[in-house]
């Protein structure tokens, strides 16, 4: 038998060809990494959970954190609200996406290129932000929508309440759309019409082609899109903490903040042991996600020559879907960032009224800059967003590059283990992160180094998922004739893989930076207290009620991400498409 | 590189013994060949034969289970001891989609090879400008893959694999993603490039007038053996089994019984024709080639010689040189070649001509399938 040392994947490590030190260290090196970012923190929460006592006090073993986590009458009432709220706004978002993806990829609506690049602001809008605005719009109090409509039509009362469950799925329905849009557009982009056509020639009418044809082609798409907005939907975190735990309405994710952010004293071991639950919930959903993803795979058509999409003619309804659009988009973007900047000019939001219009002011800027902790949040949230985000994605190449191709035991493992994450809640990943680092006498726990960890390990699995997009459109041959040529691993990674993959590298990078720029579940919960960041900054500020700084603090990180958006898309040419959402 | 093949860059190729499996498939079992140095060895055969992962294995991007590979005199691998890495065997190959790297020009795909091999940089200008003028590209040197042709990147594909002056040059497919008139060219190209360098090569393909036209050795293989090895008129004129004989353009099958030594039946119709030593009832295929199917017409009521058959056409395909002509014998579907400008109708009854120095006879019910 031939020594497994001599296996063709393991050649560069056979070190008899002048391979460099990287061929030989960088596989191990990479391994050890992933198992340890992803491990060590989920072993912290399984013993968190059995632990009495918090982290840095001394504890035994015990089975009561969950008692009093399950044994709660409410735990019923907090899985019900996570439930309908995951549920609701999943099948808001599914509608609003799709509508969205079959008026842009399938009809001839004019427009459609601008309502492409409004979903993919949408996307880019921070929740923190949007939920923000809409509390401008829709509070009972002072909300504009409100005090128009009771203007309007004479009502004693406001007709909405953004404070509810009904507010927070609405709100959250609205800007986790582009998650279904991204998903369910390619699919519709890529219904052969010849399909459709075929139908129409067996003498199936329009509506039979759409039932027996069309649907069924974007079915898979359709049903994984719900499934992951669902799992979204359970993981959330800033739509329900900040709209509905204000006013009693828990979910999973803010029970647990609430345990050990909230609650004086905080309550380590129910937090982690409700985290525990938390991550058994979600590891089923991803399962049965990833189950009906490989299942989708095999419904994917096969295209033949002349493959085009039909684009359907939608005669004088196309100024009608445009309307419907740009209503939407209206709704969604621009009314919230004008009341955010209207915000921002005024010294105090109160009700509004023309009047506001006469004081506005520059203060809110001032303050904010004056505010001795901005500086440094910016500057933190910055690092963590370049360098995190550059990490994660460097990481993601490496896993990648051993993976994408091979089909080994080792190779399958490791892949396994980097996409681990995709099942773990922000909440229950910062839990976890706590109990691992906190006790730990190196100079992570409170400074912006755990958060850096925290992000890398949590995003892995989208790094990776994006990377591998790039990875697939490279043929092994680029590698296998790279090798003939001489060049050892290094090199071919080096000269050949890298920059072939630089397009999906930086698609990796932008979409990391956005998701890190803004991140709350985890900062909430890991952040120091010298060493704070722009989102928790905010979220401060929504909570202390410092209206005018949040509304400057929004314009701010807008315009951050409008000129980070615009230097990816000039400079290194990224296209949105290449986001491995799902 | 530079004209004519030095001695020290002739390299015999042999390998021994090859078996892999891809799990329970058996995909190369005991592959043995030797190609000389300085020639133009091919394995020949359909698609899953295994001639493929012959050509990987000796290029070292897969391990066989067991077996050896020989270069030069030196083991490139062999059961039991470590595999030399395919960048450590001074091996060019030619992809089949070609696997130029889009994000270099022609010269800097060309110069990877040797920039891996740290040669001189001050010698790699020259080297590359070279091999890209034996290719015919130097007027393209600047230009990247996506701003060429198919052929044109084709080029570059087989400039890079010669350009480090290997000792074998393995070629994968490389004419199946070119159209009909740019193969016929590159084929010629890469002949003469071959000989003229005297770079010992192995060419992998399913396209048999490829295979005959290029090669000093033909080896053809089914379901990971090689069931035929040997020169390409030998292959074609002595096919030794039905397989090959199917494989390398005998397409016309009948089956008939021995009845003595000079008389087959086809069918109860008796043929003429010698069946060596097979013993009396032995069933066999008669094989023969559609431009040695002699077609006479029978409508005028003559009669049949004792080496035709009788049959009926079918249908008459007009190829501008020729026509093909598909005719029922004893029922089966044969098919002729016969002059464009011959007139048949369907359903014309016709006498068929077997003789017999160009039918071969083979035991029936053996292996006909890839």
């Amino acid at each position: 038998m031939i020594p497994e040392a001599t296996k063709v994947h393991n050649a560069a490590d056979a070190g008899a060809f002048g391979r460099s030190l990287s061929d030989r260290l960088l596989p191990g090196l990479t391994r050890v990494l992933v198992v340890a970012l992803v491990l060590y923190p989920i072993g912290w929460l399984v013993y968190g959970s059995v632990r009495s006592g918090a982290p840095f006090e001394s504890g035994t073993l015990t089975l009561a954190n969950y008692a009093k986590a399950y044994a709660d009458p409410q735990i019923g009432r907090v899985v019900l609200n996570t439930i309908v709220f995951a549920f609701g706004q999943a099948c808001g978002a599914l509608a609003i996406g799709t509508t969205l993806a079959w008026i842009i990829v399938r009809t001839n609506t004019p427009g459609r290129r601008i309502f492409e690049s409004l979903t993919l602001v949408l996307f880019l809008f921070p929740l923190i932000m949007a939920v923000f605005a809409w509390t401008m719009l829709l509070s009972p109090q002072r909300g504009l929508f409100n005090i128009v409509l009771m203007e309007v039509f004479g009502l004693a009362s406001a007709p909405f309440d953004v404070y509810t469950m009904g507010g927070m799925i609405f709100v959250q329905s609205l800007y986790v759309a582009p998650i279904a849009f991204l998903i369910v557009a390619p699919a519709m982009a890529s219904v052969d019409g010849n399909l459709e056509e075929a139908a129409r020639m067996s003498g199936a009418g329009p509506w039979m082609v759409a039932r027996r044809v069309s649907l069924p082609l974007v079915l898979p798409a359709l049903s994984s899109a719900f499934l992951l907005l669902f799992i979204v939907g359970i993981e959330s975190f800033d739509v329900p903490q900040m709209l509905g735990a204000q006013k009693g309405i828990f979910t999973y994710p803010t029970l647990i903040y609430h345990a050990i952010a909230v609650r004086f004293p905080a309550d380590y071991g129910l937090g982690t042991a409700l985290a525990m639950g938390l991550l058994a919930v979600t590891a089923v959903a991803v399962l049965v996600y990833r189950r009906i993803m490989a299942r989708g795979e095999r419904f994917e058509t096969i295209k033949g020559k002349g493959f085009r999409t039909r684009e359907i003619d939608l005669g004088n309804w196309r100024f009608a879907a445009a309307g419907l659009c740009w209503m939407f988009f209206v709704v969604t973007v621009f009314l919230p960032l004008g009341i955010i900047v209207l915000g921002s000019l005024l010294r105090f939001f109160g009700r509004f009224s023309w009047a506001m219009f006469s004081r506005l002011t520059f203060d809110n800027y001032v303050r904010l800059f004056e505010h001795p902790a901005i500086g440094k949040a910016i500057v933190n949230s910055l690092i963590l967003a370049v360098f995190a985000g550059l990490a994660c994605v460097l990481l993601a190449a490496l896993v990648g590059h051993l993976t994408v191709k091979s089909k080994t035991v080792a190779a399958n493992i490791m892949e396994a283990v980097a996409m681990l994450p995709i099942a773990f809640p922000a909440t229950v990943l910062g839990v976890g992160m706590l109990w691992a680092w906190i006790v730990v006498p190196l100079p992570i726990y409170g400074t912006i180094l755990i958060l850096a960890i925290a992000y890398v390990t949590r995003y892995l699995p989208l790094a990776l998922r994006t990377v591998s997009g790039g990875f697939a459109q490279i043929s092994v041959e680029m590698d296998e004739a790279a090798r003939l040529s001489g060049a050892g691993w290094g090199m071919t990674l080096r000269r050949i893989t890298l920059p072939l993959l630089k397009p999906a590298l930086s698609a990796a990078w932008l979409m990391l930076f956005m998701i890190f720029i803004r991140e709350l579940g985890m900062s909430v919960l890991l952040v120091g207290t010298g060493n704070p960041v722009l989102s928790v900054v905010m979220f401060d500020y929504y909570q202390s009620g410092e209206l005018g700084l949040l509304a400057a603090c929004s314009v701010f990180l807008i315009v951050l991400i409008l000129v980070t958006t615009m230097v990816a898309r000039r400079w290194f040419g990224v296209r949105f498409s290449q986001f491995g959402i799902g | 590189m530079r004209s004519g093949p030095t001695q020290a860059d002739l390299a015999h190729l042999r390998i021994a013994g090859l078996h892999k499996a891809f799990g329970e498939f058996l995909a190369v079992d005991g592959v043995s060949l030797d190609i000389s140095a300085g020639t133009l060895g091919t394995l020949l055969g359909p698609s899953g034969c295994g001639k493929t992962t012959t050509l990987r294995i000796v290029a070292g991007l897969e391990q066989p289970d067991s077996g050896r590979v020989e270069l030069g005199g030196s083991v490139l691998c062999a059961t039991g001891s470590p595999m030399i890495p395919p960048e450590g065997r001074r091996i060019g190959m030619v992809f089949q989609s070609y696997a130029v790297w889009p994000h270099m020009t022609a010269a800097e795909n060309v110069a990877f090879p040797l920039q891996a091999r740290k040669v001189f940089r001050s010698e790699i200008a020259g080297k590359v400008k070279e091999a890209l003028r034996l290719v015919r590209l130097e007027a393209h040197a600047d230009r990247y893959p996506g701003q060429l042709s198919g052929g044109q990147q084709q080029r570059v594909a087989l400039a890079r694999a010669i350009v480090f002056e290997p000792r074998l040059l393995l070629l994968d497919e490389p004419l199946s993603n070119l159209d009909a008139s740019l193969r016929e060219e590159m084929r010629i190209e890469i002949r003469s490039l071959q000989q003229r360098l005297g770079m010992t090569t192995l060419f992998v393909t399913h396209d048999q007038d490829e295979a005959l036209s290029l090669s000093d050795t033909v080896a053809i293989m089914q379901r990971g053996r090689i069931v035929q090895a040997g020169r390409p008129r030998d292959v074609y004129e002595r096919p030794t089994t039905p397989f090959v004989a199917r494989f390398v353009g005998w397409k016309n099958f009948l089956r008939a019984r021995v009845a003595d030594s000079a008389t087959v039946h086809v069918g109860d119709v008796p043929l003429a024709l010698q069946s060596g030593g097979l013993s009396r009832g032995t069933e066999v295929d008669l094989c023969i080639r559609p431009e040695e199917l002699f077609i006479r017409d029978a409508s005028n009521g003559s009669d049949r010689d004792e080496r035709e058959l009788a049959g009926e056409v079918i249908a008459q395909l007009y190829k501008a040189t020729h026509a093909d002509l598909e005719v029922l014998v004893a029922g089966r579907m044969l098919s002729a070649r016969v002059p464009a400008s011959a007139e048949f109708v369907r359903g014309q009854p016709i006498f068929v001509r077997l003789a017999p120095e160009h039918v071969l006879m083979f035991p029936a019910d053996t292996d006909l399938d890839p």
